[in-house]
């Protein structure tokens, strides 16, 4: 892994809620906290990781497989939490 | 520009801004401001959107204390909605590029990422959000037009409503004055939506299907009640044409009322037929005094009890009928119809049932007036003491059974002794019958006709009833056609029970007012009909260019089609022979 690269690691939506606002703006927020660039694909749909909006717009349902991408300096730190808060598992 | 088609429901033609009622009456007066308003609205927009965040945010506080943090958790992302970079954007860019209001970039904005939404089969994990965005816009709507300085709503400017559906409380609440037309996603041709219109003579389009997130309030649209069009954000050309047809329509459509006012309504072989008025509000009475109608056929009275706080008093009752007795005069008939819809529109026996599976088969009309006397009671009563001001009649809807009609028969009975006991003048020989519209009357006609003054079809129920077709679900409004041979059968069914024992019969259903159906109904024996005031002219102009003899003959050939199909295109092909000009 190179340390200026982005990273990305695949993610299946958990949540049987899909990614719907709640998970979406708790993501969005903890996103907004690293300075790394993050961006989510469901499919040939792009968000930005930093907007609920954007995520919602995804329509990641449950079971669907995202792709989560980091690109900065904290990008490997940020990558685990992230990844789970996008699974959404918890989340009602 | 955006076309939308729909089913006609009233004719005419409306141009004019948008009012969309799914924002729950929130109007987004304007769309654009000057140049050097612009940054004003990027101001509001910001205040606006932290006000609806710590709303949100506030709510989701009080509510996770009391309801737990699953629901309070919705706020929170409501919240993060408002205060979404992303959001603020797109929103700003509106503002600027085009000098929208805050209000009119809002809505834009979020109707389009509604619009994503609307393209999910309906069973889809996230049609729910769709709501939740619309919520959200209403939210940030409210709280930029709480705030001081929001542009004032149009005043007095005359507006199309567009809406999902119309409730006939919802229409109750409009000023016929500047509401010029309306279109909705759902609804029929008898829907209460098509009534109300027709009652308010104005265009109206419904069954359109979903096209509330291609419009704003404040949106410019032509409503065309003949084809059935809605035109959003019309261009130019598109403007001029229709605002020269709504300009001839109202020059023509003045001629041919007057001229045929005064002529009686006579068939060519000297045969009266009766034409007479439907409405649903007093003041609609003088509508059928111009048309020339000789009386009202129908009077609904649900308009009475809708959106009000509380059900009506026997005076309300009382004063809306002698109102229609002192505009039609002593001599010409007012029949009207008791008490006709369901418990949910009620205030004082709505708890009764919450959720009934089948209100079309449950409680409601004759049957929950039988079951609350003193709501009933309270109606006859008013109709009795109006009956020193002309000739009222009393009609009780929905009648299934005899035993039914014996009970409303009784209840008069008794209304009759309670106003004798206590000295209030009545007319004690006031008509009064039943409609016919639940198949099993129309099969027991014979036996009902032994029991009534008059009978009155109501095609409207009577079709959905026959054919199992709810008349406002476009999924089978196919079905729902008056020209099927069923309901011909069972109208001349009625119409021959009521001659064998000589009791009035008329059709009162929108099918009366329909000018192919004319033929047939005369044909089978009718000689009243109850139409909507502003189709009397051309009914009477059918009439007059119509023998018996031969609507006679086109009854039985109709009665031995075997489709709804065949019928339609026979009848048509008559009319067109009849009244070349009127056919389409």
């Amino acid at each position: 892994m190179q340390a200026n690269g982005p990273v990305r690691t695949t993610v299946v939506v958990a949540n049987p809620n899909g990614l719907h606002m709640r998970p979406a703006t708790a993501f969005a927020q903890a996103a907004r906290t690293y300075r790394a660039a993050v961006t989510v694909y469901n499919g040939d749909r792009r968000a930005d990781g930093k907007s609920s909006l954007d995520l919602i717009l995804l329509i990641a349902e449950s079971g669907a497989q995202l792709v989560l991408e980091l690109d900065g300096d904290d990008a490997a730190i940020a990558l685990e939490p992230l990844a789970a808060l996008l699974a959404a598992a918890d989340a009602p | 520009m955006d076309i939308k088609r729909g089913i006609a429901v009233s004719p005419g033609i409306a141009i004019g801004p948008a009012l969309v009622l799914e924002t729950e009456g929130v109007v987004i007066s304007q769309r654009t401001v000057f140049p050097e308003q612009v940054e004003g609205e990027i101001v509001r927009l910001a205040a606006a959107l932290v006000g609806a965040a710590n709303d949100a945010r506030s709510h989701s506080r009080s509510l996770s204390e009391k309801l737990g943090k699953d629901i309070g958790d919705i706020f929170q992302g409501h919240a993060g909605i408002y205060e979404d970079p992303k959001l603020r954007t797109k929103v700003e860019g509106l503002i600027r590029d085009q000098r929208y209001t805050a209000e009119y970039a809002v809505s834009r904005a979020i109707r389009e990422y509604v619009k994503v939404f609307d393209e999910l089969p309906p069973d889809h994990q996230f049609v729910r959000m769709r709501a939740d965005l619309l919520d959200l816009e209403k939210q940030v709507l409210a709280s930029l037009m709480g705030a001081p300085g929001s542009p004032l709503p149009f005043a007095g400017e005359p507006v199309i409503v567009l809406a999902h559906d119309l409730s006939p409380s919802e229409t109750a609440q409009l000023d016929p004055n500047t509401v010029h037309a309306f279109a909705t996603e759902s609804g029929g041709p008898t829907s209460h939506t098509a009534i109300m219109a027709g009652a308010l003579e104005i265009p109206a389009v419904v069954g359109i299907g979903r096209f509330l997130s291609d419009v704003s309030g404040g949106d410019m649209v032509i409503v065309d009640g003949r084809q059935g069009l809605l035109i959003i954000d019309p261009d130019e050309e598109t403007l001029v044409r229709y605002r020269k047809l709504r300009d001839d329509q109202f020059a023509s459509s003045g001629t041919a009322i007057e001229s045929l006012v005064d002529v009686p309504a006579i068939t060519r072989d000297g045969v009266r037929i009766s034409l007479l008025g439907n409405i649903e509000f007093p003041n609609e009475a003088v509508h059928c005094l111009d048309r020339g109608a000789d009386g009202v056929g129908l009077y609904r009275t649900e308009f009475l009890y809708l959106n009000k706080a509380s059900d009506p008093t026997e005076e309300e009752h009382f004063e809306a009928y002698k109102t229609v007795l002192k505009t039609l005069g002593p001599d010409k008939p007012v029949v009207i119809r008791t008490l006709d819809i369901g418990a949910d529109k009620f205030s004082s026996v709505s708890t009764m049932l919450i959720g009934e599976k089948n209100p079309f088969l449950g409680l409601r009309s004759v049957r929950l007036c039988l079951k609350n006397l003193p709501l009933f009671k309270t109606q006859l009563r008013a109709i009795l003491r109006a009956s020193v001001y002309g000739d009222i009649r009393i009609m009780f809807p929905m009648i299934s059974t005899v035993m039914e009609l014996r009970q409303c028969q009784h209840l008069v009975a008794e209304v009759r002794e309670d106003l004798e006991e206590a000295g209030i003048p009545f007319k004690s020989d006031i008509l009064v019958g039943t409609m016919i519209e639940v198949p099993s009357a129309a099969i027991l006609a014979d036996v009902l006709a032994r029991e009534v003054d008059f009978f009155s079809i109501g095609t409207n129920d009577l079709v959905q009833y026959t054919l199992a077709a709810d008349r406002n679900n476009e999924n089978v409004a196919g079905l729902y056609n008056p020209a099927d041979p069923a309901v011909l059968r069972l109208i001349r069914m009625v119409c021959e029970a009521a001659r064998t024992e000589n009791v009035a019969v008329n059709v009162c259903g929108e099918m009366s007012g329909e000018t192919m159906f004319l033929p047939l109904l005369v044909g089978l024996g009718l000689r009243q009909l109850s139409v909507t005031p502003r189709k009397i002219p051309e009914i009477k102009r059918a009439i007059r260019n119509i023998t018996v003899v031969d609507a006679e003959r086109v009854a039985r050939e109709a009665g031995q089609m075997e489709t709804a199909r065949e019928v339609t295109t026979y009848l048509r092909e008559q009319l067109r022979r009849i009244l070349p000009e009127a056919a389409d």
